[in-house]
Formats: C-alpha cells, structure tokens, sequence
C-alpha cells in the first residue's frame, strides 16, 4: 500500500472501515447469510482499484449512496430537492473518478425491502433481503435490471414498466445529475428498461449477494 | 459472476445472454472463500497502514513487534478479527472437503487411475470372460517377442506369475492406440498394437492405509500452527517443528514405485521412441509450411500496421545476416559497432537502419565425420528393499546442509494416497484416487553410501508420511529440520545399530548419538562402515523398532524408502566405437559393490538408467554442434514426446534443446519416462554458477552497474575467448526402465550412425557451425554491458528521456 501525505488520511479511513469490519467476519462462516458491509466493501474495492483502467467502463455506486437516494425518493423529496443528496454521502475523490469512464454507465445495487419494491411475481424471494443489480446507460438510454425477480427459466423482457417500483425514474435523473450529465439525462420516461431473470433457489441468486452454502 | 463482470466492464451484450446464469456455482464454496481471503488480505494492509505510521511497512508475520501505541491504534479488534477469520477458515475448508462440486471443481477425479484399473477388473470378472482370454492371448506375444529376442529377461518371473492371468494376480488396462490431442501436431505413423499391460495387484491393506489422521484432522492441526505463527512468530518456530514433520496421512501404494507396465515392450517398438525420425514426407511438409511463415519478406505485409501503433517494422525491411555478416561488421570496439547487437539494425552504409533477421543456419558446414558415443548418465534405484553386496558408509549425523539430498525435481516419482477425509473414514472407504507425486517434493535426508570415489553411490531415506506443505509459504518442505534428524538418528537408527552384536563390529556399533556428537561435531560428517548382509539386518531392525514403538511420535517414520542414485558417469561409461564392451557392462565393472541382478527385478523397486548418446565434431575441429530446434521439435512431436520446454541459446531461437516428458499412456508402454536434448556447448558455462537462482550477478548489480557486473561479464567473455579453438558436439538423453532399455544399447549406435547418414533426416536435426559462434557471443556480451554501464552513466530515466548533460 503506497501512502503519501495527502491521501493518508483518507486512505486511514479506508483502514479503519476494513478493520471495524472483521468483527462481522463470522458470517462468512458455511451456511450463514453473507454479510452485506462486507460484500459491499469488498465490490467498491474490487472497483476503486481498476478504476483507471481501460477496461473499467461503469461508475460504480456503494449501497449506502444509492440506498440514501432511494430513502430521499420515498420520504416525498421531490426531484427539484436534490440539491441535499449532492456530495452527502460520497467523499470528493469520487467525482474525479467520473470523467475518465469511457462509457456514461452506472452501476449500483438495490435491495428489494429498502427499495420498497412491490414484487410484480410472488415469488419467495419475497421475503428475503434480496438484492439486485441495475445498469444506467445514459447514451443509449437504457436501463438494466438483472435478476429483480424470479422465473422459471431464464428471459429477457423489454419494456418492463416495473421500474417506478423502486422509484426508478427518480433514481435516474438524481444519480444523473449527481454525476454532472446534465446534458444526457433527458426525459427518463422515454428509457428503455431491460429486464433480464431466471429462476433463483434460496441458495444462491444473483452470484454473491444471496449466497448461503 | 455477474457483479464482478459488470463493475469490470464487460460488454452487456454479453452479460444478457441467455446462458449466463447457469455457469453460476451450485455452492458457492470458492467463492466465500475467496471473499474471506480478499476481506482479510485487505485488513492486513490496513494494519500494514498503521504500521507505517511508525517506520517502515510490516507484514502479516511482523505485527507481533509493534509498538505498544500502535497496538493501542490497532485495537483488540484486528486481533480477535484474526481468530475468527481462522475459525471460519477451517470450517469452510472443512465443508469443502465434503462438497461434491468442490472436488469436481478442484479437478480431484482427474487422477483416478487406480479406481480405473480396479473398474476394469470388476467389468471383466463380473460380465466379459471373453475380453479376460483375449487379454490372456495377446499378453502371451510379449513372451514371443521375447523368445524372438533371445535376450534375458529379468521380468520373466513375474510374467509366469501374471500370464495366465488367474483374475487377482494382476491386472488389465490401456488402449490401443496412444494419441495426442488438443494442439497441432505432426501425426506419428507407429502405434503400438499391445494393448495389454500387467501392473502389480491393488492391495487395500498395504501401508497400513486405514490408520493415519484424515484431512481434517490435518488441517485442524495446521490451522493452529498457521493462528500460532501469526500471532507469536518468534516463538512458535521451534514449537511447531515436530508437528509439521509428523504423520499428515499420505500412504505408499503397492507397485507404487512402478513407472511403467511390467511387461517389456518389443525391442522395435522401443527402439523407434529413440531418435525419432519421421518420414521424408512429414519433414518436408513442416518445412514448406514453416519456409511460408519464415519467409522474411513476407513476414509483415505492407498493409498490416502491427501490433503497437507506433511499429516502425514494414514489409522488405528485414535484411538476412548469418554469423559471419554480424562478425564483419560489428564489433565492440566502436559504438557504431555495437549497433547491431543493441537495436538489430544494420550500421552498413549501403542499408543503413534495416532491421536484421539473423539466421545463424546461413554459416552451417557440413562434415562428414561425426563420432557417436553411447553413455550411461544416471542411475536411480527406488527401493523399499535395500541390499548391496559390499560394503556401505551409513552416515551417523545430521546433516547441516541448507537443501534436502533431493530438492530439484528428478522426474522420478511415487505413487501416494493423499489423507481420507472424515466422511470416507466414516463409511470405511479409500481414498478415490492415487497422486502420481515427485520424489523432490517429500522430505528426505542422507542415510549412506557406497565406495568412495570409484562406485560412489548415494542413498537417500524418503519419509513420505511427513509430506506437507509449510503453512504460511506454500512450499512442499523437504529439507527436515536438524533436531527431528537427531530425533530420528537417537530413537531409531542408534538402537538398530545396537542390535547388531556380532564379534568385532559391536564395538563400534554399540555407541550413542551424545558419544558420537561430542567427538566428531564440527566435522562435515562422520560415516560407520558396515558390511551388505549387515545392511539387510539394519534396514530389517529399523522396521522392527517402529512396529514396536507405541504412540503417534514414531507415525512420520513408518513406510519410509530409500533412493540410490549415481549421478555423473557419463564419462566414466562412455563408449565410442572402437570400444570393445558397452556401457552398461562398463557401469557393472564400475560398480560391483551394487546387486544389479536384484536391482533390476521389478518386484524389488525400480531401476532407472539415463541413456546418453553423444553427436562430437572431430577433435580439433574447431567446430561447435547445436541441434536444429525446428527439425528436433518434429523429431519430438513425431516421437510421441510431450509439449516440453524449449531453451534457446542466447536469444536465437533457431538453435537450442529441448526437454519433454512422455504422456502417460505412451510412458507406461515404452518404458521411457522422458527426453532431454541439450547442446554440449553449454558446458562452456555450466557450473555452480547456473545451478543457483542468482546466476552470475544478481540483477541489483545490473541496475547499479557495479563492480560485481563489470567482473561477471569480463569473466563470461574470457570463458568464451578460451572456448574458441575447442570442439563441442550435441547430447540426447532418455531416462528408461533399465532392465529393458539395457536391451537396445548394441542397436543404438547402428540406428544413430544410419540415421545420420547424408541423406537422412537424424542429420537436419544436428547443425554444426563454425567457432564464429563463440566470438559472437562474446562480442555480444561485450555489447550489452557496454550499453548497461552507458545507460547507468547517463541516468536515463524510465520514460526513456536522456536529459540534458548539467
């Protein structure tokens, strides 16, 4: 780990967040519900590390940004009272990230509970804390939405209207602006939404999120 | 997975397809485990960030030195933190050891050759009678081909044992036709029509298997060492020594040092796997596709731009120099000489700033008179039967070397059985597979030898029960520390001693390890003389004592080996044609103090012999000989022989040697376990110096431009000036079964000497070139540290900018 004057600080509280996480190692025991501070760390990290890199194409969110957002959308903020979510929960170094992905792609997770998602299939994920991931394409105005609910066998449907669910029009002129694109949010109800599902035991969906061996 | 994928940037038309979702685990294992491993590896770098604070960065094994304000900065929590990572650890191990997708995941089935051979057996006994009479009459043509021969055969006992085949004297595997797949090769016009070959019997009670800990038990007892380490390094080095060096649960198998097949294959069908020469026709097919590829104009099209941008190669830009053109014009003594040698661009006048293709075949001579030797390189004998005819020199000491007697890998090995897990002990089951494991990677150490200079032979114990890898490196120890050495020497080897009380030899064998220590320690090693018949009887107390000592403290030493090994006689053995005997009675009259009868009987262990053969210029020739890598690597595809490491000279691809071993299939039927071809050239430079990793200068001194590099190189250059006016030819190797490859020495010379006839292929293989090679070589050093001193002089920085003189 290079350590240099400016960025040790920050990289100190990057320490201290792994190191307050190992009492929650225990839950990566065999059979136990993965811990979600730990997963998420962990993806944030797997992303912070390649982020310059050619490949890298997406701007990936942490859970607690897009949890808080979805929490302002809930409560009745409008889209005109995002001014209070900007720079709140992310630290500056993050927005330096922006300009240097090639794609104007978003990545970030959703957890179906807090995301007050009303599943469109009962299903008995249901009744799990279940999460799922969502892809911003702002250029050709696409989104993504993997796994939210469960088939029998794996489809792809265009068109899903489910996305007001989890206020899916107002996360994407939020985290759009959040980011700068001003110029490419445009109207979020001419985005295509692509679902894409398939059947899903309790023990393993959506590779690690669920995961209990 | 999926998140991975996304976050890494893959294209979403990928991620949408259809089929993605089933390659996700069914259990995930692997992946928790990799989640433990990256949150723990992450935690350790930020305890590397607060030891930072105070000094310098800290490792995961120095954390127990910090200060006490940096433990306080710690808090209690990385440390609690990492014995419930251990925990949690060993309960993933564990359940990973009893997941069935893991195993398949971990590729465990792939070795499975022993429940293949018992499969066989059970189909045959049970439901084909008749495939058991059809393997019975074509195992009856081995001892036809033999009568044939008229030549002894050592295995003829066995083959009275196993042809008529009674169903649980031995067994019945292979496949008619041995093939290679996957890649692109030349197809081999031979195959063996043997499809019968005879193994010694699967016998579930030898070694004692079902007794030993499992895995699991294994692994507990390592997770505590690795928590014990991790916390308190300094003082858990000794505490843990005897642990690691106990018994982890690997057992012998029956038959378990046999390479091969016991019956020998026909004398044709092994003598075409040596010097494998195809047909006029393959050879020329190569050479026509690799003349399209080669072709030097055609190498880059005018309208390919090459791999970077920025590539200043074009199509007719290349120039063909051979050794001599390099030699005329390039030299070391001016830097517009040195050109060639550090960018590969021409500095003639006439096509200045071509780029060179150097071809060193240009400046090839032909010569008719090429000599041939036949050799015996090596002798390995793995044996749990030990028995000599003359004396032998048991050591009597530890041995204080810094490497175990066999720490590189010999290409000989032993068939083990990995530790049960706790599920297969519960049912009572095997293990489901068999590790075909090399002897460097079991600890050994020094237990005698045989005659001094002439007949020197060294014999090594293998403890293959203390097999284990070290916690925290990951590396197979070997080398077994100095105090389980006296362990072993004062509980086990002294009192073997003692027993024997013959008149005469009980004085001397009735002395302690203290007795011994407290005379000869500080000398390299102290040695007691025993007689053959009293070796028997040492080797037969040893396994006396360990059946009769109680507790798990003895567990390591049981089923130990033995490996007797005679390296270095190549040219002790060595015949050439006006020799009058060949070498394997050469080897026999060298070292009579051996039962070669014994050795060779496949029921005893197995005997293994380096055949050598020899391609030497006439003696003051002045000529140097090098193999032809494009030809020999046909010659090895063409033989069977697998993929291998190629080793160039210098950096000319074009001449080189190449090491491969044979496939399984094709190994167990022609008794040859593996080939190495290598040019004698390079006895210019072998030594101590290419055996260690730091070769001849470590690379510090390269970036540093020091003294130490300045010497090395001259050193290198002189050792070419003395090499110019010698002669060198080539060398192949193969490492066979000796009771049948002995069988095919008086044929060899014939088939090389034919083979390297003017109009045969065996000559494209070798190459032999003037002594310009040597002087290039030298020049070329001579280039490249000029260059590096230049470079370190003028301080050019890693962009490649040379700044401005101050």
């Amino acid at each position: 780990m290079r350590i240099d004057d400016q960025n040790y600080n920050e990289d100190r509280s990057y320490a201290d967040r792994w190191l307050e996480l190992l009492r929650n190692i225990t839950h990566l025991n065999p059979g136990q519900w993965i811990d979600p501070e730990i997963l998420c760390t962990y993806l944030f990290q797997l992303w912070w590390t390649s982020r310059y890199e050619p490949t890298t194409q997406v701007v990936y969110l942490p859970f607690d940004t897009t949890h808080y957002a979805s929490m302002l959308l809930h409560n009745g903020r409008t889209r005109n009272k995002e001014n209070s979510f900007k720079g709140i929960s992310l630290d500056r170094k993050f927005g330096s990230v922006v300009p240097y992905v090639k794609h104007r792609r978003v990545c970030f997770f959703l957890e179906r509970q807090l995301a007050k998602m009303e599943a469109g299939v009962p299903d008995k994920l249901g009744k799990l804390n279940h999460f799922f991931p969502v892809v911003f394409d702002y250029h050709a105005r696409k989104a993504y939405v993997f796994g939210a609910t469960m088939a029998e066998r794996p489809r792809i449907r265009v068109g899903e209207a489910n996305w007001t669910a989890w206020h899916g029009p107002g996360l994407w002129t939020l985290i759009g602006q959040w980011l700068d694109w001003d110029q490419v949010i445009g109207d979020p109800d001419t985005v295509t939404v692509v679902g894409k599902t398939w059947r899903q035991a309790s023990r393993y969906s959506m590779g690690l999120w669920n995961c209990k061996g | 997975m999926i998140l991975r994928d996304i976050i890494s940037g893959r294209d979403m038309t990928e991620l949408l397809d259809e089929t993605t979702p089933k390659d996700l685990p069914g259990c995930g294992h692997g992946e928790r485990l990799s989640l433990l491993n990256s949150t723990m590896d992450s935690a350790q770098q930020a305890a590397t960030l607060y030891g930072a604070n105070s000094g310098g960065a800290l490792t995961s094994t120095e954390l127990g030195v910090l200060s006490l304000s940096d433990i306080k900065n710690l808090g209690t929590g990385y440390w609690r933190g990492i014995g419930l990572y251990i925990t949690v650890y060993r309960n993933l191990q564990r359940d990973m050891l009893s997941c069935a997708e893991c195993r398949i995941a971990r590729g465990e089935n792939a070795a499975r050759a022993t429940v293949v051979k018992q499969a066989t057996v059970n189909q045959n006994r049970s439901g084909n009678s008749q495939d058991i009479q059809d393997n019975i009459g074509v195992g009856g043509t081995s001892d036809e081909d033999d009568e044939v021969d008229g030549t002894f055969n050592p295995h003829h006992h066995l083959l009275a044992t196993s042809s008529p085949l009674p169903g649980d004297q031995c067994l019945v595997i292979g496949r008619a036709v041995a093939q290679r797949s996957g890649k692109e090769i030349q197809a081999y016009k031979f195959q063996e029509t043997r499809s019968v070959g005879q193994c010694f019997k699967f016998d579930k009670n030898f070694d004692d298997y079902h007794t030993g800990p499992t895995a699991e038990e294994a692994m507990e007892r390592f997770c505590d060492i690795q928590a014990s380490y991790t916390l308190t390094p300094h003082i858990s080095i000794l505490d843990t020594m005897h642990i690691r060096f106990d018994d982890q649960g690997h057992r012998r198998t029956a038959g378990g040092f046999q390479h091969f097949y016991n019956n020998p294959p026909s004398i044709e069908e092994q003598l075409v796997h040596f010097f494998p020469t195809p047909p006029e026709g393959v050879l020329s097919d190569r050479k026509k596709r690799l003349a399209a590829g080669i072709d030097a104009n055609a190498l880059v099209s005018e309208a390919a731009t090459g791999p970077f941008p920025t590539s200043e190669i074009h199509g007719n830009d290349l120039l063909v120099w051979g050794l001599d053109d390099i030699l005329d014009r390039a030299g070391e003594s001016v830097d517009a000489h040195m050109k060639p040698y550090i960018t590969g661009r021409t500095n003639t006048v006439i096509n200045p700033d071509h780029y060179i293709r150097f071809d060193p075949l240009l400046s090839r001579k032909t010569v008719d008179d090429v000599r041939i030797s036949v050799d015996v390189d090596s002798v390995i004998w793995l044996t749990d039967k030990l028995k000599v005819k003359a004396a032998v020199n048991i050591h009597l000491l530890p041995s204080t070397e810094p490497e175990a007697p066999i720490s590189k890998n010999n290409h000989t090995y032993v068939e083990l059985y990995p530790p049960r897990t706790d599920a297969e002990k519960a049912k009572g089951h095997m293990s489901g597979q068999s590790l075909l494991t090399p002897i460097s990677s079991i600890p050994n150490m020094h237990f005698a030898h045989t005659g001094n200079a002439e007949g020197y032979a060294n014999i090594t114990i293998i403890f293959p029960r203390m097999k284990h890898k070290h916690p925290l490196r990951t590396k197979w120890e070997t080398k077994i520390p100095y105090e389980v050495q006296e362990f072993w020497l004062r509980k086990v080897l002294y009192p073997a001693l003692h027993q024997i009380t013959t008149d005469g030899v009980g004085v001397y064998t009735q002395g302690e390890l203290e007795d011994v220590q407290f005379k000869f320690k500080g000398s390299e090693e102290k040695t007691l003389q025993i007689r053959g018949p009293h070796l028997t009887d040492l080797v037969a107390n040893i396994h006396q004592i360990l059946r009769n000592k109680q507790g798990s403290d003895f567990d390591g030493y049981r089923s130990f080996f033995f490996v007797l090994d005679i390296r270095g006689i190549k040219a002790s053995t060595s015949c050439d044609k006006n020799s009058s005997t060949d070498p394997w009675t050469t080897l026999l009259a060298q070292h009579p103090s051996l039962d070669w009868e014994y050795m060779e009987s496949g029921e005893n262990g197995e005997l293994l012999i380096d055949i050598g053969v020899g391609f030497h210029p006439p003696a003051g020739s002045e000529l140097v000989g090098f193999w032809s890598m494009d030809a020999l690597q046909v010659g090895f595809e063409y033989g069977g022989y697998g993929t291998g490491t190629r080793h160039s000279v210098s950096t000319v691809s074009a001449i080189g040697g190449i090491h491969a071993n044979m496939p399984k299939d094709r190994r167990l039927r022609t008794h040859i376990l593996y080939r190495l071809a290598y040019n004698l050239s390079y006895e210019v430079l072998r030594g101590h110096k290419t055996r260690t990793k730091t070769g001849f200068f470590p690379a510090r001194s390269a970036y540093m431009a020091d003294k130490d590099f300045v010497d090395s190189v001259e050193a290198v250059v002189c050792a070419y000036e003395r090499s110019l006016h010698k002669s060198y030819g080539v060398r192949d190797e193969y490492r066979c079964r000796a009771s049948s490859a002995r069988r095919l020495l008086p044929y060899l010379r014939n088939k090389v000497s034919f083979a390297m006839l003017p109009t045969k292929d065996l000559r494209t293989q070798v190459q032999i070139l003037g002594k310009t090679l040597f002087a290039s070589l030298r020049s070329n050093c001579l280039a490249l540290q000029r260059e590096v001193v230049y470079l370190y002089h003028t301080k050019v920085d890693m962009s490649g900018k040379v700044p401005e003189p101050t």
